[in-house]
């Protein structure tokens, strides 16, 4: 008996025993953030009939329908619409703060600490302040119901919070760099797109992903601004509009449609987010570094 | 080389010359000077201008739209309902969206620490589990709500059926007053993922060897969490308090389309204000509202920085 007691408080043992508490904590994390992932993709291949009876945690047979359904001219449109908004706005998010941030960094003139104090004001603003009178603005310049409030605001800047990010990035590149290309005669542009923007490619990677998921999931600038014309819905609004207000009055859409879309919706996401974890933590570890 | 010159006579030029020594760095500010103007302080004032008057969408002229100028959209929020305001209902509104927010912040920063820590070793495999907590975070918002609220439907609910089967009876969710705030903070917690990857990256900004140098004074795990992971981490709490409550308190998305089960229960602030404008058509009423929240939210975010003393952004370069 005693040697076994010896046995189980040996450091090997110690290390053993806490390994495997560890691994069973995060095997339990995980079945926990899995459950939502889990009822999201069961459901979207729930039969039809099961939705309106009984439904059980794992369905009678696999319905494919509420996918096939989908591949229709009119969903195909606003899957061009959104991938439209999308890659305008990862451009526009990286020329606009990139330009912006590198005035601010890079470039010297009067009244720069003054720019970067009003720009870091604007985070601070909620947008509800400024979300009824931009619906007004963009009606007068006959932008509602087009696409056009959904991209071109972040061209001009590319949002606060987006410019710090990449001014602080820019802070770590030497000052060496450039003014060697100074000295060749090279135009602050020409050291923009010639030497910053290369070496700032990170930073830039985390902007355009996190614009892509934010505009691909968004549905309240969508349901303010184009909700009226049909032409230039995005998925996100269609989700919306086809399925949670019909279903509550009609009962027509069922779970699995939705679920369905959400499912397809959520594919590129997952995608985009393992093939750039490395570089939107990076992103990220850049909020943290004094301004 | 605007640069070199615009250094060596600093503060001497008249304002024109100086315009034309620094216009390289100017050009650089003109697109954000643009959307700025453009999309934030001309909309602020635009909506000031409505939150002062009384709007008329049927009127034949967009310049006779507005008319009465004076204080009567605030006065209404300040009105009790019996005398035709809505303090009331503001107030409950106010009262839903801060209990929702204070709660889910402290929440959400407490548990999503906690994951980081547990996260944030450098054992084989941990990586692969960073991904899987932070999957519901990429839950597209709609289709989110929509199936919690599948999930959570009192009758034939994935969760109810689960609660069942081990012998908890059934929960009323959304379709209870009281259990609306337990539910929307359960849900609250699949999205813990978000914050722990930012804290995860603060995390490995700090030095090894603070660690290894306590290690040598026989530190123990407490020790260390308390006197260096939490303090090297707190501009990161800086930060998510800041946003979280700036985006706690305008909570719309998440919340909108359960009105038809939680009722009064979700009518946050910006549910009101949105429904006030896109439903009611009364913009300037909404713009008062608008601007109400936006008082409460300045004064908030100004507390918050002028007790940051304790937030500490490492070594001055």
């Amino acid at each position: 008996m005693n040697k076994f007691l010896e046995v189980m408080t040996s450091a090997k043992v110690k290390r053993g025993a806490f390994l495997g508490v560890k691994w069973f904590f995060l095997l339990l994390l995980s079945v926990f953030f899995l459950f939502p992932i889990y009822a999201l993709v069961i459901n979207s291949f729930m039969p039809d009939e099961q939705l309106l009876g009984v439904k059980t945690l794992w369905p009678n047979y696999f319905y494919f329908g509420a996918y096939t359904k989908m591949f229709n001219a009119e969903y195909l449109g606003y899957l061009k619409n959104t991938l439209f908004v999308c890659v305008m706005n990862m451009l526009g998010v990286c020329v606009g703060a990139s330009l912006c941030a590198y005035g601010l960094s890079k470039v010297r003139f009067k009244g720069k600490s003054v720019m970067f104090a009003i720009i870091m004001a604007t985070v601070l603003l909620p947008g509800t302040v400024t979300s009824i009178p931009l619906f007004i603005i963009y009606n007068q310049l006959n932008w509602t119901g087009t696409l056009l409030p959904l991209w071109v605001p972040i061209w001009l800047g590319g949002g606060a919070m987006n410019i710090f990010l990449v001014r602080q990035f820019m802070k770590g590149i030497p000052n060496s760099y450039s003014e060697a290309a100074i000295l060749d005669g090279a135009s602050s542009f020409h050291i923009y797109y010639a030497i910053i923007l290369p070496l700032i490619r990170p930073i830039l990677i985390y902007l355009a992903v996190t614009n892509f998921f934010g505009c691909w999931n968004d549905y309240t600038g969508p349901l303010m601004y184009v909700a009226d014309n049909k032409e230039s819905w995005t998925l996100s609004l269609a989700l919306y509009k086809d399925f949670a207000i019909k279903q509550s009055t009609t009962n027509n859409n069922l779970a699995n449609s939705q679920m369905a879309v959400g499912v397809l919706m959520m594919v590129p996401c997952v995608i985009l987010f393992a093939f750039f974890q490395k570089e939107l933590m990076e992103g990220i570890a850049a909020i943290g570094i004094k301004g | 080389m605007a640069k070199v010159t615009s250094l060596k006579a600093k503060g001497t030029r008249s304002f024109w010359k100086q315009l034309w020594f620094d216009y390289a760095g100017i050009l650089y500010m003109i697109p954000v000077i643009i959307g700025i103007v453009g999309f934030t302080i001309v909309p602020m004032l635009t909506s000031l201008n409505y939150a002062f008057h009384d709007y008329n969408p049927y009127a034949r002229d967009a310049s006779e739209q507005l008319s009465n100028f004076g204080l009567q959209n605030f006065e209404r929020i300040f009105t009790s309902g019996e005398k035709g305001g809505s303090f009331e209902s503001v107030m409950y509104s106010l009262y839903v969206t801060f209990r929702y927010s204070i709660l889910n912040i402290l929440i959400g920063i407490v548990g999503s620490y906690m994951l980081a820590l547990f996260l944030n070793q450098n054992t084989k495999g941990v990586k692969a589990f960073r991904v899987i907590y932070y999957l519901p975070v990429l839950i597209p918002g709609v289709a989110g709500t929509l199936l919690w609220k599948d999930i959570t439907a009192v009758k034939g609910g994935y969760l109810n059926m689960i609660f069942e089967a081990v012998g908890l009876g059934t929960y009323t969710f959304y379709e209870a007053k009281e259990t609306v705030l337990p539910t929307l903070l359960f849900i609250g917690l699949f999205s813990l993922g978000g914050s722990t990857i930012m804290w995860l990256a603060q995390m490995k900004n700090v030095p090894t060897e603070m660690y290894e140098s306590a290690e040598l004074d026989g530190a123990n795990y407490f020790q260390k969490l308390f006197f260096i992971t939490i303090p090297m981490t707190t501009s990161m709490l800086f930060y998510m308090l800041i946003t979280s409550a700036i985006g706690g308190l305008q909570a719309f998305g998440n919340v909108y389309p359960l009105r038809d089960v939680a009722g009064k229960e979700v009518e946050f602030i910006v549910v009101q204000i949105y429904e006030s404008a896109y439903v009611g058509g009364d913009l300037s009423y909404a713009c008062a509202l608008s601007w109400f929240l936006f008082v409460i939210i300045g004064i908030l975010t100004a507390f918050v920085f002028k007790t940051s003393k304790w937030v500490y952004y490492g070594e001055e370069a």
